[in-house]
């Protein structure tokens, strides 16, 4: 994956019907609507590279919370991405949002699971948690990730701000 | 889009263009413009999306007046920011802490661990308030940005 705005690649994960959506460019009006717009949390995808399967996104990414859309025994996509300048990022913790040169987290407005209150993704995982708002895609990627079997891209973003599904070989 | 027929505008950031005020989309250095109206505006072309008629991207430059708008309002004694309408279905999303609960309620759901959306019957929404902010024309809506 090229970047034209930023070093940083970008993971989210999306629930196996958000992804499908995604890939149609038919994104539910809730969430935008936009195709090439992200928002909520994420992880650096390089602190998730070393997962492998749906069960270890969802348990270091800490999926587990009440009304999930994800389960530990089911595949999920891995929507991976840099963003334009000006994008509006946030650490959900106070020191590690200094760290990128803010004042302070993000005030989600929550203090209890899954928010782990350091600004980190699941007990005993490593993985800071970032919260993204109105964010363009410059550059993306969607990764099929089944329970056990290897990664599959799925789909790319092409002229900027559409999916087009990629065609899985035989 | 049926926010006209209830006066109900859906939050978001909206631009004024060729002398029109559309419901809009910030995306850096341009803008996309959204339309049902028939026909639709010069500029503007067919949308693949279900949910409004037409679109069109312009430059930034060519935006004459841009704000930002908050539409919330109150369903089952929940605080929510209300969104685009459909028919009689308004899309919203849940201001608040008690996510847990609320993701339980009919018509929600959770796509993310600090977001509950859903969908709520217009008829049912109360105390609705809009809440305006007019953007400068020297920036565009994005706020100050840090990427690590």
């Amino acid at each position: 994956m090229t970047s034209t705005a930023s070093a940083a690649i970008w993971h989210k994960p999306l629930a196996i019907f958000e992804g499908q959506r995604l890939i149609a460019n038919d994104v539910d009006p809730r969430l935008g609507g936009l195709p090439d717009v992200i928002n909520g949390s994420a992880t650096l995808a390089m602190h998730i590279a070393h997962l492998q399967g749906s069960t270890a996104y969802y348990e270091a990414l800490g999926l587990n919370y009440a009304g999930s859309l994800f389960k530990p025994d089911q595949p999920l996509f891995s929507l991976r991405f840099t963003l334009a300048s000006g994008a509006n990022i946030q650490a959900t913790d106070g020191p590690l949002a200094r760290s990128i040169g803010k004042d302070d987290g993000a005030d989600l407005g929550y203090a209890s699971p899954p928010y782990m209150g350091n600004g980190f993704t699941a007990p005993g995982y490593a993985i800071p948690e970032y919260w993204i708002v109105g964010g363009v895609i410059t550059d993306g990627e969607l990764w099929h990730i089944p329970v056990e079997d290897k990664a599959t891209l799925a789909a790319v973003l092409v002229n900027g701000n559409e999916w087009s599904a990629v065609r899985q070989s035989a | 889009m049926d926010n006209q027929r209830y006066g109900i505008r859906a939050s978001g950031y909206y631009a004024t263009y060729n002398g029109h005020e559309y419901f809009a989309y910030n995306i850096g250095d341009r803008v996309r413009l959204l339309s049902d109206e028939d026909p639709l505006p010069d500029d503007f072309k067919p949308s693949a999306k279900t949910w409004v008629k037409g679109e069109a991207i312009v430059g930034i430059d060519r935006i004459q007046h841009s704000s930002k708008v908050q539409t919330v309002g109150n369903w089952r004694g929940q605080h929510f920011q209300i969104g685009i309408i459909i028919g009689a279905v308004a899309y919203v999303t849940y201001l608040g802490k008690d996510f847990d609960t609320v993701c339980r309620m009919p018509g929600m759901e959770r796509p993310d661990k600090y977001e509950v959306i859903g969908e709520i019957p217009v008829a049912e929404l109360a105390d609705v308030e809009e809440h305006v902010t007019e953007l400068p024309m020297s920036n565009n809506d994005q706020p100050e940005s840090s990427q690590p």
